[in-house]
């Protein structure tokens, strides 16, 4: 995002609509930080900026990433997906689509920069090369997907490393006995990154309504008090059934 | 994504549920339009206090009729926000008794979701489980900010302005209501919990430290 300067009052309305804190005042003018920006349009969107002074151009690779991953109307235009949002129908629509189904494997939904930080790529494959060993596949609908070079390895393209983005998801499936093995791992990298990072886990219910992820998560103090948990109803038609 | 997940809770009773209902694209996703209107009607028994989708529009801004309109098929999904367990049990016994197909998700808290899904008889296909966040979490802003900030999974809702209107309702310039309204309309699918963003208001303008 970038601001006029010939027509800005330095009023600084738009200062509190930026997530990532980029607007500021310097001396008597307020710029952003386009280091800091993650092209999310907030600013210019709820601000109603009084002389109209903020603008943004057209994105070109890699900053185009930013707007893709932060703007909730910003297209993925840089990956084959084209599509609008950060992730995909995961949970959400799991009951007909049986992505997670049965209590062998569960999903993930890693999101780095979440809530209300933002992240450099570089962090997001700090994150992705931490889990790697207990990855069996990533969502290929993903768009973060998309960005990696060795989904293996947890890889990124060097060039967009320095990227920031207001959140990506990192989001795979794994072995339901890694689970324990792989929160450690979330508590080891948590240490070595410069953002935070929000876990997400996607389960099944057995024949018996059980569902074990939820006893193992448990065992690690995760009460469900302190967040929402979302809760599939098995309304959908057709129904996945294990 | 997760737009409804890790919102981050501080009381019980919570008062925050959020119904999603979403078409499997490309498996389920006949009229899709009526689908949402015939949702919608459901909704707005249960005094939803938030309701809409992403290219539909809220419903502090739009009667339900409104919304009904603005549906299209290019929505990825119908939301609704709801303040008490009577009500999301309600809104679920009848859209199981109505039964029209398209997968229904609720947000909240586990106890409470599990309860209202059991008294009528629903039982859970799968979760999504919060874990929580992880990393520096020195970086996050205060809890309260990000009680309401969180309920926008876009982050739509930032802490400079809940901050800025906590200020301006501390110096007499707006009022609560007036405040959690303002923070409504940035959050674009309609899951902000205005009622709640009022009573969070209400807490972080008598703590001096927030
Ligand atoms: S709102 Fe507009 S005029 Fe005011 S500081 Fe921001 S860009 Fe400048
Ligand atoms: S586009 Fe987003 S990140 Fe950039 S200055 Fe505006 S609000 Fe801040």
């Amino acid at each position: 995002m970038k601001i006029e300067y010939e027509k800005c009052k330095a009023c600084g309305l738009c200062i509190p609509f930026c997530p990532v804190g980029a607007i500021g005042k310097e001396g008597d003018r307020v710029v952003i930080d386009q280091e800091e920006c993650v092209e999310c349009c907030l600013c210019l969107r709820n601000s109603k900026c009084p002389t109209e002074a903020l603008y943004q151009e057209a994105l070109q690779m890699p900053r185009s990433i930013r707007k893709a991953f932060s703007d909730p109307l910003g297209k993925h235009e840089n990956t084959d997906l084209g599509h609008l949002g950060r992730g995909t129908e995961e949970v959400k629509t799991n009951d007909v689509t049986g992505l997670v189904h049965g209590t062998e494997y569960i999903a993930m939904a890693v999101e780095p920069g979440r809530p209300l930080v933002g992240a450099r790529i570089s962090d997001v494959e700090k994150i992705a090369m931490a889990i790697a060993p207990y990855v069996v596949s990533y969502d290929q609908n993903n768009p973060t997907t998309k960005l990696m070079i060795d989904q293996k390895k947890g890889l990124f393209e060097p060039s967009i490393k320095n990227e920031k983005v207001l959140s990506c998801i990192l989001e795979f499936k794994l072995a339901a006995k890694d689970l324990n093995s792989v929160m450690k791992a979330f508590e080891e990298v948590g240490k070595e990154v410069d953002t935070v990072f929000s876990v997400g886990v996607i389960a099944a219910t057995d024949e018996q309504g059980n569902c074990p992820a939820e006893a193992v998560i448990r065992k690690r103090g995760i009460t469900f008090l302190e967040t929402s948990t979302k809760v599939n109803m098995g309304l959908g038609k057709p129904l996945f059934t294990a | 994504m997760s737009h409804t997940l890790h919102r981050i809770k501080d009381k019980q009773p919570d008062a925050d549920y959020v119904v999603l209902v979403m078409p499997a694209r490309g498996i389920n996703n006949d009229d899709v339009v009526g689908h949402y209107q015939k949702y919608i009607d459901i909704f707005k028994k249960y005094n939803p206090v938030n309701m809409g989708g992403m290219k539909i529009g809220l419903l502090l801004d739009n009667t339900p009729e409104e919304l009904k309109v603005n549906a299209c098929d290019d929505a990825p999904m119908v939301h609704a926000v709801f303040r008490t367990k009577e009500d999301l049990t309600g809104v679920l016994g009848e859209i199981k008794d109505k039964d029209y197909g398209f997968s229904v998700v609720v947000s909240g808290l586990l106890d409470d979701v599990r309860d209202c899904a059991e008294k009528v008889g629903l039982k859970p296909h799968s979760y999504n489980f919060s874990l929580g966040v992880y990393g520096a979490l020195d970086k996050l802003p205060p809890r309260p900010v990000l009680e309401i900030c969180t309920m926008c999974g876009h982050a739509m809702v930032t802490p400079g302005l809940v901050q800025k209107l906590a200020a301006d309702i501390r110096k007499g310039k707006t009022t609560t209501e007036k405040a959690a309204e303002k923070l409504t309309r940035p959050c674009m699918c309609g899951i902000f919990n205005t009622a709640k963003a009022k009573a969070v208001l209400e807490r972080i303008v008598e703590s001096p430290e927030v």
